[in-house]
């Protein structure tokens, strides 16, 4: 066995908080260590390849995934499906083609030879999907970035930003009485949309304006401030229908536990939040990552810290984690490594040699790929269906996404269900995806699609002081929020503890020149 | 991104720990080259501007960063690349048969669009040592390059400078055409970029 190296911080897992904390240690001149049991970066933020991601999902407990097709009208409307039209025959030479497509088509369509033609369109589909599986990145934990937010600041300041490539989501829809409409982003919509009287336009353009600046109208709500933000609204002069679409698809309250106690003050803050990245990067507010978003940032911000010094080992199984007078010793793969702190994501906190306090959660989400868009429109874009009397309690967001972002093939589109509330049970998320399929067969007269509904865990430390020992911290996995922003609060507060005095992310770092 | 406008290459350079990756870029790019060896540390990537059949082109080399020593390069590191020049030491003979595995790596990651034909450049570097140590013919390794479909084949020293821009032009060369026949399939709009330093990202998207 080698002699043991050392490091002033080991970091074990290659989620978003600990990789935005080892590029921030690496810049600060720390030693780093960083690991992760799993062959690829970004933990339970990884995007996957489409076998990966339906063997994924097959294996989380209680998942599901089934595929389902709409019948086209008449014949005139019978759209060619990529890889999924022809006969019994074409389906056996797509299958000798691609062996494990085989597997995929008998465990979602069955083994008999299908007889009808949608169920022949199904198979094929399936296994057209399997065929062309490298060309997916799938992610099971999907997410945006606010234009101006905690995320994409640190990427301009840290100038991490040019590793990556992102979209906007060019469109933003809501659910109100079961049809889709699309959210006004601006003056010019609100005043061109039929739907609303002259006076309600009035009253909402009056609190989008407040809202934008909400910190300099102070006086508009101070008194407001620590009261639910939904009575706010009402007192606005707003419809239901108006304050329903700011709780919802502006603020990103999908829960209805938090949109009946969420206060004025944070109301105002996420509205501004929203409304403040519109413009940044285009008309709406959101940006995702090409090749997925969370598993970018992590790669992305692994590789500054590579490029600061950092030691990256995937794929590294420890055999074990002591915490000594010396520092904490990890073992594994005949190596020794020392280390005077160790963080850990929460996934990797059973190996750890103290006792941990961590919450956990579980949050259903559910994934479609399908031939045709689900959202109105064959853009990037995301909806927010809020809850529904006599359906869902909590309301739903919605990411579709395409070969735009390199998230499928062209001619397919994905769309991803998330719901913020542990309360959503999978049959709300099965009702979700029978509204969404609806929409879809709204506009598209046939078309054929796959359906996965799973349960993701969050974990993360009880209380905020995330040190379990003087050495030891353990660091959230995603919140399973639609956006990600939390994280890099939550390296600094690591980055703070572990470096008091240095500063996190300097503005505009240049990678040191080599003499 | 249509018509040639896209004057930027993305390169990678694969190879194990210690072939002279960072020291060829440096060498190419910086004119520069440090006989002390350490684990690439501060290497990101360095671009060189290079005028290819009167186009002018900007090169944007890639470095592992270190992060080759355990096999822990991302498949983002991958994405995009425009060439890959594949560098062994010819005085270990190690680093030459692990060529395969990084060929094979680089398809399966980078998973270009055109496998048979993506551009790879091979470098067999450090020809400045003395003869006896070295470990790898120039005939074994220009065998292994027609196997793998007519890989072009160079000899360097970063050390002494020999040979290194001729490779980078070759790479350069290949990586342009490669990149002239991916342009026709792209149906959507330029990606968004984020950079505080707007240098790269001006070159890549603004000049016309």
């Amino acid at each position: 066995m080698a002699a043991p190296e050392s490091f002033d911080v080991a970091i074990l897992g290659t989620g978003l908080t600990e990789c935005i904390l080892a590029g921030a240690l690496a810049r600060a001149g720390k030693r780093v260590l960083h690991l992760d049991t799993l062959d690829h970066y970004g933990a339970q933020l990884a995007a996957r390849h489409a076998a990966d991601f339906l063997a994924a999902v097959a294996a989380l407990p209680d998942s599901e995934i089934g595929v389902s097709s709409s019948a086209p009208q008449s014949a005139s409307d019978e759209q060619p499906v990529l890889g999924a039209d022809g006969d019994s025959e074409a389906l056996a030479a797509q299958l000798a083609a691609a062996p494990d497509a085989a597997e995929w088509v008998a465990r979602l369509c069955g083994d008999a030879v299908p007889e009808s033609p949608e169920r022949l369109r199904e198979a094929r589909f399936v296994a057209s999907l399997i065929a062309r599986a490298r060309h997916f990145n799938l992610e099971l934990v999907p997410a945006v970035l606010y234009s101006r937010g905690p995320i994409v600041d640190l990427l301009v300041s840290s100038r991490v930003g040019p590793y990556l490539e992102f979209k906007l989501l060019n469109d933003m829809f809501f659910e109100w009485d079961q049809e889709m409409e699309k959210v006004p982003s601006g003056k010019d919509d609100i005043f061109v949309s039929k739907t609303k009287d002259l006076l309600a336009k009035r009253r909402l353009m009056k609190f989008l304006t407040m809202a934008l600046n909400y910190l300099d109208n102070e006086h508009a709500w101070q008194e407001h401030a620590n009261r639910p933000f939904c009575e706010f609204l009402a007192g606005q002069g707003l419809d239901p229908k108006m304050s329903a679409v700011i709780m919802h698809a502006i603020a990103l309250v999908g829960d209805a536990d938090e949109a009946a106690t969420i206060t004025t003050a944070d109301g105002l803050e996420r509205t501004h939040r929203h409304l403040n990245s519109l413009g940044r990067y285009g008309k709406r507010a959101f940006l995702v990552g090409m090749y997925g978003t969370g598993s970018e940032l992590c790669q992305a911000f692994s590789r500054y810290c590579a490029v600061f010094g950092g030691l990256y080992i995937l794929g590294f199984q420890p055999d074990s984690i002591e915490s000594t007078d010396e520092g904490v010793c990890i073992k594994g793969q005949d190596q020794t490594f020392v280390a005077d702190s160790l963080v850990v994501g929460a996934e990797h906190a059973a190996k750890l040699p103290v006792p941990v306090k961590l919450v956990e959660t579980a949050l259903w989400r559910a994934t479609i790929i399908s031939n045709a868009p689900v959202l109105g429109t064959t853009e990037l874009s995301m909806a927010a269906l809020p809850p529904q009397e006599g359906a869902r309690e909590n309301g739903v967001f919605a990411i579709q996404l395409s070969a735009d972002t390199c998230t499928c093939p062209e001619g397919l589109y994905t769309v991803s269900i998330i719901s913020h509330s542990s309360k959503s049970t999978k049959q709300d998320l099965k009702d979700a995806l029978i509204s969404l399929h609806a929409h879809q067969a709204r506009l598209q007269s046939a078309s054929v699609w796959l359906d996965a509904v799973y349960q993701i865990k969050h974990i993360k430390p009880e209380t905020e002081d995330a040190f379990m020992d003087k050495r030891i911290a353990v660091c959230s996995s995603p919140s399973g929020q639609i956006v990600l922003e939390d994280h890099v609060a939550e390296a600094r507060r690591l980055f703070e503890r572990i470096c008091p005095g240095a500063i996190f992310y300097p503005e505009e770092a240049q990678p040191p020149e080599d003499e | 991104m249509r018509g040639g406008r896209k004057a930027l290459l993305k390169v990678i350079i694969l190879g194990d720990s210690g072939v002279g990756k960072t020291s060829l870029m440096n060498q190419y790019v910086n004119n520069k080259f440090s006989t002390q060896y350490k684990a690439t540390i501060g290497a990101d990537f360095l671009t060189k501007e290079v005028l290819v059949e009167e186009r002018s082109v900007t090169m944007q080399i890639w470095d592992t960063a270190g992060q080759e020593r355990f096999q822990s390069l991302g498949v983002a590191f991958y994405r995009g690349a425009d060439c890959c020049a594949l560098v062994y030491d010819v005085n270990n003979v190690k680093s030459f048969e692990n060529l395969d595995s990084w060929r094979d790596e680089f398809l399966l990651q980078a998973n270009p669009r055109d496998p048979e034909n993506f551009p790879f450049v091979v470098i067999g570097n450090k020809v400045d040592v003395e003869e006896s140590k070295r470990q790898v013919t120039q005939k074994r390794a220009m065998a292994w390059c027609q196997q793998k479909g007519n890989i072009p084949y160079f000899e360097t020293s970063a050390k002494e400078g020999i040979n290194v821009e001729q490779a980078f032009f070759t790479i350069a060369k290949n990586s342009l055409k490669q990149e002239a026949d991916v342009e026709l399939y792209s149906d959507f709009p330029d990606p968004i970029k984020i950079d505080g330093d707007t240098s790269v990202a001006k070159s890549a998207g603004c000049e016309c």
